[in-house]
C-alpha cells in the first residue's frame, strides 16, 4: 500500500498514469451541486470516488470504495491504472460493435435541489458553503427519507464490501478473487481463490466498487444474484443466495459513515479517544477503549440530547469508560455508530466516567 | 438647474444603483443561482492532466473524439 493517498499521488502522478489518462477525456466534480443523482449514482459518503463512462452516459465501470479498515485500501496508482486500461479496451470493443453509448435505462435526470427538504433547508440558509459536497447528498437523502417516515436503521449498511459475501479481492487486480471464507455466500455460489470474477447481476465486474455497486442493487428480501467468473481459462456461473437481512452487520462496520449523525438516539455528547499513557494515568487497562469527552451538544436542533447528557451529570473533559457496560469500542465513532443503532428510547443507559481519579457512574436517559 | 443634473447625474447614477446591483447578486446567490467555481475551467495539473470542469463540453468533446470519459470526485468533508 502507498504511503500518500491516492488523491495525493494523482497531484503529481507517474507518467505512465498521465499518458492512459490521455485516451479519456477527464473531469473533475467537486461541486455536486449540478450532478445528476439517479444516472451517476455511486456511494455518495465517500470523498473520493471515479466513474469510467461512455460519453452518452453509458457507465463502464466505477472505481474507490471502502470498508470498516483502512480507507485508502482499495485505492493505488496501480489499480486505477489497470482500470483505466481495461475501461479502454472494454470502450473500443463496444464502439466496434456499435455501440451508441446510452444507459440501458435512463431515469429523469434528478439533482440535490429536487430533494424537498434540502432545497427548502438550503433556500433558509444565509450562510451557504462554497460548494455541495458529496456527503451532503448522503445526509440529503437521509433527511429526505426520515421527513416521509421512510428511513430504517439497516440502511446505512449500504454499498455491501465484498467480505460482506466472504470475499476478499486482490486490491491491485481488483476482479480478482484472493480469498473466499468457506461456506459464506460466495463459497455456496462456487467462488474459490484465483477465479476471475466478471459478473454480479447485471453489472460488469472490474473493480471492488463495481462489486460493491452490484450488491446495493438487489431488493432487501430473500433473493439471488446471478455471477460469473473464469477460472483456468473457462468461463463459469452461480448465484448468490441472499438472505433477508445479510447485508445488516455490527454498528463498527458502518462507524466511519457520516450517515450515522442523523440518526437516533443520540448520546449528545462526544469527544477523542485517549492515548496509553492517560489511560494509565486513570487507571484504565491498557487494552479497554475510553474517551475524554470534548463537546456537549448545546447547538441546534439536537441542542435537547446535550443538555439531557448534562443532566445526567456528564461534563466536558470527563473520561468516559464504558457504555451500557460496553468498554470494548474501537473508535470514538464506534461508539456513536453504536449507540444510534442499538439504544432504545425511553430506556436508560449506565454511562461510567472517571473524574478526579474517580470512577463514577451516572445515568443517562435514552432520548428519542 | 438643467446644467448641474446634467453634471452630477453621470457621475451619481453609478452611486445610486450600486444597493440596486448588490442586492440583485444576493438574492441571486441565495438562490444558489451563482456558483463560485467558474464551468468553463479547464485546468492542466502539474502532471498534464487536463481536468476539465466544464461538464456539458467535455461530454461533447468526448462524443467527437470517441473517447471514454474519467469523472473524478474529490469531495472534502
Amino acid at each position: 500500500m502507498d504511503c500518500k493517498s491516492l488523491a495525493d499521488q494523482l497531484v503529481e502522478p507517474p507518467q505512465e498514469f498521465v499518458d492512459i489518462t490521455r485516451d479519456y477525456v477527464c473531469i473533475k466534480v467537486t461541486d455536486m451541486r449540478d450532478h445528476d443523482l439517479n444516472n451517476m449514482r455511486f456511494d455518495f459518503g465517500l470523498t473520493f470516488f471515479m466513474i469510467l463512462a461512455h460519453p452518452a452516459g453509458r457507465i463502464y465501470h466505477r472505481y474507490g470504495g471502502r470498508d470498516q479498515g483502512d480507507p485508502l485500501s482499495w485505492l493505488s496508482i496501480s489499480s486505477l491504472k489497470r482500470a483505466l486500461e481495461k475501461t479502454l479496451q472494454e470502450h473500443k470493443a463496444y464502439v466496434a460493435e456499435g455501440g451508441k453509448g446510452r444507459p440501458d435505462r435512463l431515469l429523469p435526470r434528478k439533482t440535490i435541489m429536487d430533494i424537498p427538504t434540502f432545497a427548502k433547508a438550503w433556500r433558509r440558509k444565509k450562510n451557504k458553503p462554497v460548494c455541495i459536497q458529496c456527503h451532503m447528498v448522503h445526509s440529503a437523502m437521509r433527511d429526505q427519507l426520515a421527513a416521509e417516515n421512510k428511513l430504517r436503521k439497516d440502511m446505512i449498511f449500504m454499498y455491501p464490501p465484498p467480505r460482506k459475501i466472504g470475499l476478499t479481492m486482490n486490491p491491485i487486480d481488483q476482479d480478482l478473487v484472493h480469498e473466499v471464507q468457506k461456506d459464506s455466500i460466495a463459497w455456496k455460489a462456487g467462488l474459490r481463490k484465483g477465479d476471475q470474477l466478471t459478473l454480479i447481476g447485471k453489472t460488469r465486474i472490474l473493480t471492488i466498487a463495481d462489486i460493491q455497486w452490484a450488491l446495493q442493487q438487489p431488493p432487501r428480501r430473500r433473493t439471488s444474484l446471478r455471477i460469473g467468473f473464469v477460472r483456468n481459462g473457462k468461463a463459469s456461473s452461480g448465484a448468490l443466495i441472499l438472505d433477508k437481512n445479510w447485508q445488516v452487520g455490527t454498528p463498527e462496520e458502518v462507524a466511519w459513515r457520516p450517515w450515522k449523525w442523523g440518526l437516533s438516539p443520540k448520546p449528545g455528547f462526544g469527544g477523542v479517544a485517549i492515548d496509553a499513557e492517560e489511560k494509565a494515568r486513570h487507571g484504565i487497562a491498557a487494552g479497554d477503549f475510553a474517551f475524554r469527552i470534548t463537546y456537549l451538544v448545546t447547538w441546534g436542533p439536537d441542542a435537547y440530547t446535550g443538555k439531557n447528557a448534562a443532566r445526567a451529570g456528564l461534563r466536558k473533559g470527563d473520561i468516559v469508560v464504558s457504555v451500557g457496560g460496553k468498554r470494548d469500542f474501537r473508535s470514538v465513532a464506534g461508539f456513536h455508530s453504536w449507540y444510534r443503532l442499538t439504544q432504545k428510547p425511553g430506556t436508560k443507559i449506565e454511562v461510567q466516567i472517571r473524574r478526579n481519579k474517580k470512577l463514577i457512574p451516572l445515568q443517562l436517559s435514552v432520548l428519542k | 438647474m438643467k446644467k448641474r443634473i446634467a453634471i452630477w447625474l453621470p457621475l451619481l447614477l453609478p452611486l445610486l444603483l450600486l444597493p440596486l446591483l448588490t442586492t440583485h447578486g444576493l438574492k441571486a446567490q441565495d438562490k444558489g443561482e451563482l456558483s463560485p467555481i467558474k464551468k468553463t475551467d479547464v485546468s492542466p495539473d502539474e502532471a498534464g492532466i487536463l481536468w476539465r470542469t466544464d461538464l456539458a463540453a467535455a461530454r461533447k468533446d468526448a462524443l467527437k473524439q470517441g473517447k471514454p470519459i474519467l469523472y473524478y470526485y474529490r469531495c472534502e468533508p
